[in-house]
């Protein structure tokens, strides 16, 4: 019998996040036949409660060892394993375009002699009676200058279809269900792959990108002869967030070219911003838009950046910033204990 | 260390724009795709310091001209053409042609770029892998020989995080040095070594349908 499946996306093999609800989001969208909609998840240590609450008609769960659940080789086998058991059923396979899931999606496409389409970020079914397999799907191409649809060439209903979304389109409220199946799907040995999982670490301050840190430090003209800057990098090293700037800070010296903040230079979408002496220009603003919040240090009340941010801090940043390392050294050591 | 890399000619997607009376994306330059590029200056940068023997393979449309010349300015050793008919109509097909003329070869590297800068699909690396029975791994920044035939891969994770890995050569690793781009891996020409060059490039063309 034909199916929609969900390979559930799973945060470090351990949480479901709202990629995991996105997915679920999209599947419902193109199942205009009522299929039966089913989740597949690969796991290596989610809560059991989770299972009579997914939002699926039928739920299979596979559990890996953490290490195994990295490597997509051993989703490939979980995979095939879970496939074998429930009885080869065909359809449309649902995956997140994450390297490890669109790896396995790929191979899986080889293996099943089916098609793939990837990266997709909408799925479009022409009308509620069409059938799910006629669905167009919708691309970027050239770097998200052009759109393109896609679609599957062959119209063979029994084939084995898949699609890896954009994790860019992802997201969606917490669903709930009462599947009709919740079946647990024992796969204890995996085949030693010719991939193996060696370790994971976090990128240092200093060498984290502004672009890709969850939280940045700004600094601005405020900065310019003011001395050490001593507090700021403990700061930095506390947050583990790299230290980027204004135009201004960029021209007198305070931070390298590739650090720059703002229309000239990087837009940033970090969860949290620092502006430390920064007035907060409109081509400074342009290049935080991404932000969510933003803290704004500055010794003029007047500066523009006060518009922008979520905490305003008025003072000078030689007596703002040794306070704001303390506070956090000290919300650290509590969460320590 | 026999290390094959796949070149992708494309169109450069910095050039291209929108246009509004032929309502067709105009503009098209043609090039190659960064991230190939890329592997294949890491490649030469490690046939620096290792002996290392550097094939480059490209599929093309049999109409479809491209100028190879900037590829030779690499230390190349060989450079295949591969040519392969209706590759914009079946694009993900673009595999099953390199699997021919790879299968029978002892490459113990392919690299590549993870995506390519046109249709950013990312599947002719993996499905290559796949047919050939050996590993891929994707979105790897850092590569570095672990022993002969183990080499040790890094990639990120979420934002700030980097997983280290181990693979076993032969592999398809893709590579996703695009961010450095316009900074580190920007190409190093080095001229044409002697002997090599035009007179190695042949082409193989395959039927219809494959």
């Amino acid at each position: 019998m034909r199916k929609v499946f969900c390979y559930v996306p799973v945060v470090d093999g351990t949480v479901l996040n709202e990629h995991a609800w996105g997915l679920m989001k999209i599947a419902n969208k193109i199942n205009t036949e009522r299929l039966p909609l089913a989740g597949i998840v690969v796991h290596s240590g989610l809560e059991k409660e989770q299972w009579g609450e997914l939002p699926f008609d039928e739920v299979y769960h596979v559990r890996l060892e953490a290490e195994q659940w990295k490597v997509a080789d051993a989703h490939v086998q979980a995979f095939e394993h879970v496939h074998h058991e429930i009885g080869a059923a065909q359809g449309i396979y649902l995956f997140a375009s994450n390297p490890l899931y669109h790896e396995t999606a790929v191979r899986l496409s080889v293996r099943y002699g089916g098609a793939v389409i990837t990266h997709a970020v909408d799925i479009h079914t022409p009308n509620s009676d069409a059938a799910a397999s006629s669905f167009t799907v919708k691309r970027e191409i050239y770097r998200g200058k052009a759109h393109e649809y896609v679609t599957f060439r062959s119209s063979n209903p029994t084939s084995h279809q898949f699609v890896t979304m954009s994790p860019a389109v992802l997201y969606g409220e917490r669903m709930q269900g009462q599947p009709s199946v919740v079946r647990e799907i024992h796969y204890d040995n995996p085949t030693a792959g010719k991939v193996r999982f060696v370790s994971e670490s976090v990128i240092g301050w200093e060498e984290l990108k502004i672009t890709e840190a969850r939280c940045v430090i700004g600094v601005g003209r405020g900065l310019s002869g003011a001395g050490s800057m001593a507090d700021i990098v403990r700061l930095a090293e506390l947050l583990n967030a790299p230290i980027g700037g204004s135009k201004v800070a960029d021209e007198l010296g305070l931070i390298p070219r590739d650090r720059r903040i703002g229309s000239s230079g990087s837009a940033i979408d970090a969860d949290i911003y620092i502006a430390i002496g920064i007035s907060g220009s409109s081509q400074h603003l342009e290049g935080i838009k991404g932000v969510k919040r933003v803290i704004a240090v500055n010794s003029d009340p007047s500066a523009p950046i006060f518009q922008r941010c979520d905490i305003g801090i008025v003072g000078k940043f030689q007596d703002v910033i040794p306070a704001l390392v303390a506070a956090v050294q000290s919300e650290s050591s509590v969460s320590a204990t | 260390m026999n290390i094959c890399v796949l070149i992708k000619p494309v169109a450069d997607p910095a050039s291209i724009r929108w246009d509004y009376r032929e309502q067709r994306l105009d503009f098209m330059t043609p090039g190659f795709n960064r991230p190939d590029l890329h592997a294949l200056q890491w490649a030469c940068d490690y046939k620096q310091t290792h002996a290392a023997r550097i094939t480059i393979v490209t599929v093309v449309d049999p109409d479809q001209e491209i100028d190879v010349k900037p590829l030779l300015k690499y230390p190349v050793d060989d450079c295949i053409i591969i040519k392969c008919a209706n590759l914009s109509r079946y694009r993900h097909q673009t595999a099953l042609p390199l699997v021919q003329a790879l299968k029978d070869q002892a490459f113990d590297l392919i690299l590549s770029g993870s995506q390519s800068e046109d249709t950013h699909s990312g599947v002719t690396p993996a499905v290559l892998a796949e047919f050939l029975g050996i590993p891929y791994f994707s979105e790897v920044y850092q590569i570095d020989p672990a022993s002969d035939h183990i080499w040790q891969v890094k990639r990120k994770s979420g934002r700030d995080r980097v997983q280290t890995f181990r693979i076993d050569l032969p592999a398809v690793i893709g590579g996703d040095w695009v961010d450095r781009t316009e900074t580190v891996c920007s190409p190093v020409f080095r001229g044409l070594p002697p002997g090599k060059g035009i007179g190695q490039i042949y082409g193989r063309m395959f039927g219809e349908g494959t």
